[in-house]
């Protein structure tokens, strides 16, 4: 038993004595030694431990890859799949075309055709995208319209694209709304503003903008120096399947859309304010 | 030649490392640097403050780039909860070494916050020998009086404020690791001061000497620190700029705590830490007042040994010299005078003790660790009997 103050009887002296000359079995000077190898085995045991766990991690990062590489695969498949089935529509639309004797009577077949068109070329753009959620709007309103004004045959029309960033993703949520509106748009100046085939066409893209009540938004506009509405007169709603349709997928997109006469009041200006 | 001792006997020697000599304490970064710390502790006292050594110490430390904090908060016989908010404040501020810059007092407190740094709890928890299990952070010692031998020993005192007892932790574990002894940092002493500490060592030597632990190598350092003493320490004390008398002085302190930390003390040292410890008195006073009525008491049990420690004390070579025949009287008287030429008196000049007091202070000196070396048995009763002769002088 150690000497110390809390022991009731003092111990044997000889006891005492000899360890104070440094002979008792504790006497031996401590060393830190001990203490470092311990604390080195400690460090050496947390080591192994963490490299197991990066081990662990890294199989796990490879299953995850693994598994969204098979994800990314399937929703290929699933867009090609839906690409496809909306071109297949469109052929079935072309054959039930031949049948038909007029161009008054072909329009409603065509409109229809070409809404579908726009829906497989936003599919076919998330083929090619990295990122199967997202689209560059850019790069799909250009190939729209392109595809518009040589459906609808109209070299003598000018287009003209402005944007503010060169990298302005939307979400297939928004992305098939906004070409179908896109679609509706341009397909009314392309069809009716400009009677002798001649004028120009305007579309901007900004990022970052701001609506009529200054809140932040994105923008889409699009501009002709046309011949503007009939009369100067928007139709009602209720008399134009395309009005109906963009107000319809502008309340999809949460957006606000308008109606106005371009610039030196020539022609019509679309403005479409989305988040 | 001394021949008495029993050479065939199981002995050990602990001592640290230390550096002997003017300049010593410039040495202090450089062994700072060895153990390779990020910050120290520097434990003094404010009269070690007042003279300069702490902020000397300090200097050195800051010229080498050395991180440190200072702890001064220290007094006369240090307390158990002045060590423990050392201890506080050595683990608060991450510290990981200790200076101790002073006398005994700083020592011993910069000892008892190692301890407790390293194992927690209190330091009372330690008292007695072999009791601390886990070693303390790197200690350097820089004794800046002359007495105290804690630099280079394994024993601390501290005081049980609770109990007004003086506890003593005896240990391998609180050997400091470097001890520089620089006999420069003493002539700052007071003539009192020089006095008790020098009657300390004085005391240190004679009870190794006398212990019955003691050891053919403890006994050269024994005798060789009374020799020095007593060609030093008056000289010390009457020209506290004399460096020759004051490196004679710190050698002698030297080599008289490389003896008791090794043969251990006595009797003296039992009733020195008991009186001490309840009267709040100077520890080297209580030595100086009580070793010749230990003396008294231990002669017959080593009559020779006393008689060298007067031949060495008298100048003479103390393992050559003739022994003769001489009685206590002829050694007491020697210390007597000496005393009195130090100023240290006769007596204490406390209040008088009643009766129940001395039998309290003759108990806490029975239970002292340092008892069991002393050359005679001494029983409670033996030592009430001292006491009563020393106070009764008053």
């Amino acid at each position: 038993m150690p000497y110390s103050r809390r022991d009731d009887e003092k111990p044997d002296p000889d006891e005492i004595r000899t360890r104070i000359i440094g002979l008792g079995a504790g006497s031996a000077r401590k060393s830190y030694y001990p203490q470092l190898q311990e604390k080195i085995r400690d460090l050496e045991s947390k080591q192994l431990e963490l490299m197991d766990l990066v081990r662990t991690l890294e199989e796990r990062e490879a299953m995850l890859e693994q598994a969204v590489d098979e994800k990314n695969a399937l929703l290929r498949e699933v867009h090609h799949r839906v690409k496809n089935n909306f071109q297949i529509i469109g052929s079935l639309l072309n054959l039930g075309l031949g049948a038909v004797a007029n161009n008054a009577e072909a329009r409603p077949f065509l409109v229809t055709k070409q809404r579908l068109d726009t829906m497989a070329m936003v599919y076919g753009h998330l083929l090619q995208a990295d990122r199967f959620s997202d689209v560059n709007l850019y790069e799909l309103v250009i190939q729209l319209v392109d595809a518009l004004k040589c459906d609808t045959d109209r070299p003598g029309i000018e287009l003209s694209y402005g944007m503010d960033c060169a990298d302005f993703y939307v979400d297939i949520e928004q992305a098939i709304p906004l070409a179908l509106i896109v679609n509706e748009v341009a397909s009314n100046s392309f069809c009716h503003a400009f009677p002798d085939g001649h004028g120009k066409l305007t579309v901007r893209i900004a990022a970052v903008a701001q609506d009529e009540n200054g809140g932040k938004c994105r923008l889409f506009e699009l501009e002709d120096n046309g011949c503007g509405f009939p009369g100067g007169v928007m139709p009602a709603l209720s008399g134009s399947l395309g009005l109906t349709l963009i107000d319809s997928l502008a309340s999809q997109l949460n957006a606000i859309w308008r109606y106005q006469p371009g610039t030196d009041d020539r022609g019509l200006r679309f403005s479409l304010y989305f988040r | 030649m001394v021949m008495d001792a029993n050479l065939t006997a199981l002995r050990k020697f602990v001592a640290p490392e230390f550096i002997f000599g003017n300049g010593a304490l410039r040495k202090c970064p450089d062994y700072v640097h060895t153990f390779g710390v990020s910050k120290v502790l520097i434990v003094s006292d404010p009269g070690v403050v007042r003279a300069g050594w702490a902020g000397k110490v300090e200097a050195l430390l800051s010229d080498a780039g050395i991180s440190f904090e200072r702890y001064d908060k220290v007094s006369p016989n240090p307390r158990d909860t002045e060590v423990m908010a050392g201890a506080e404040f050595y683990l608060r501020r991450r510290c990981d070494m200790i200076v101790a810059v002073g006398g005994g007092s700083p020592i011993d407190c910069a000892k008892g916050i190692g301890v407790v740094a390293a194992n927690g709890g209190n330091v009372l928890d330690y008292e007695g020998v072999d009791n601390v299990p886990v070693p303390m952070p790197p200690l350097v010692c820089i004794p800046t009086t002359a007495g105290t031998g804690a630099d280079v020993s394994q024993f601390a005192i501290i005081l049980d404020t609770v109990r007004l007892n003086k506890i003593a932790i005896i240990s391998k574990g609180v050997v400091p690791d470097i001890s520089l002894i620089d006999p420069e940092t003493t002539v700052t002493m007071d003539a009192e001061l020089t006095a008790e500490t020098g009657m300390d060592a004085l005391t240190h030597a004679i009870e190794a000497y006398a212990s019955n632990a003691s050891s053919p190598i403890t006994d050269m350092n024994a005798l060789e620190a009374i020799s020095f003493l007593a060609a030093h320490l008056e000289s010390s004390f009457a020209r506290p700029g004399d460096l020759k008398a004051r490196a004679g002085t710190m050698m002698g302190s030297l080599l008289a705590g490389l003896a008791f930390s090794n043969a251990s003390l006595g009797l003296v040292h039992a009733m020195a830490h008991s009186l001490g410890g309840l009267m709040d008195l100077p520890h080297g006073l209580c030595n100086a007042l009580l070793l010749e009525h230990v003396i008294a008491f231990n002669f017959e049990a080593a009559p020779d040994r006393y008689r060298r420690v007067l031949a060495a004390l008298s100048g003479a070579d103390p393992r050559r010299a003739s022994l003769g025949t001489g009685d206590a009287a002829a050694l007491t008287g020697v210390l007597s005078a000496l005393r009195r030429r130090l100023g240290l008196g006769d007596t204490l000049s406390a209040e008088p003790v009643s009766a129940a007091v001395i039998d309290e202070l003759a108990d806490r000196a029975f239970k002292d660790p340092c008892l069991v070396t002393n050359p005679k048995k001494a029983t409670r009763s033996d030592i009430a009997g001292i006491y009563n002769a020393l106070l009764a002088k008053r």
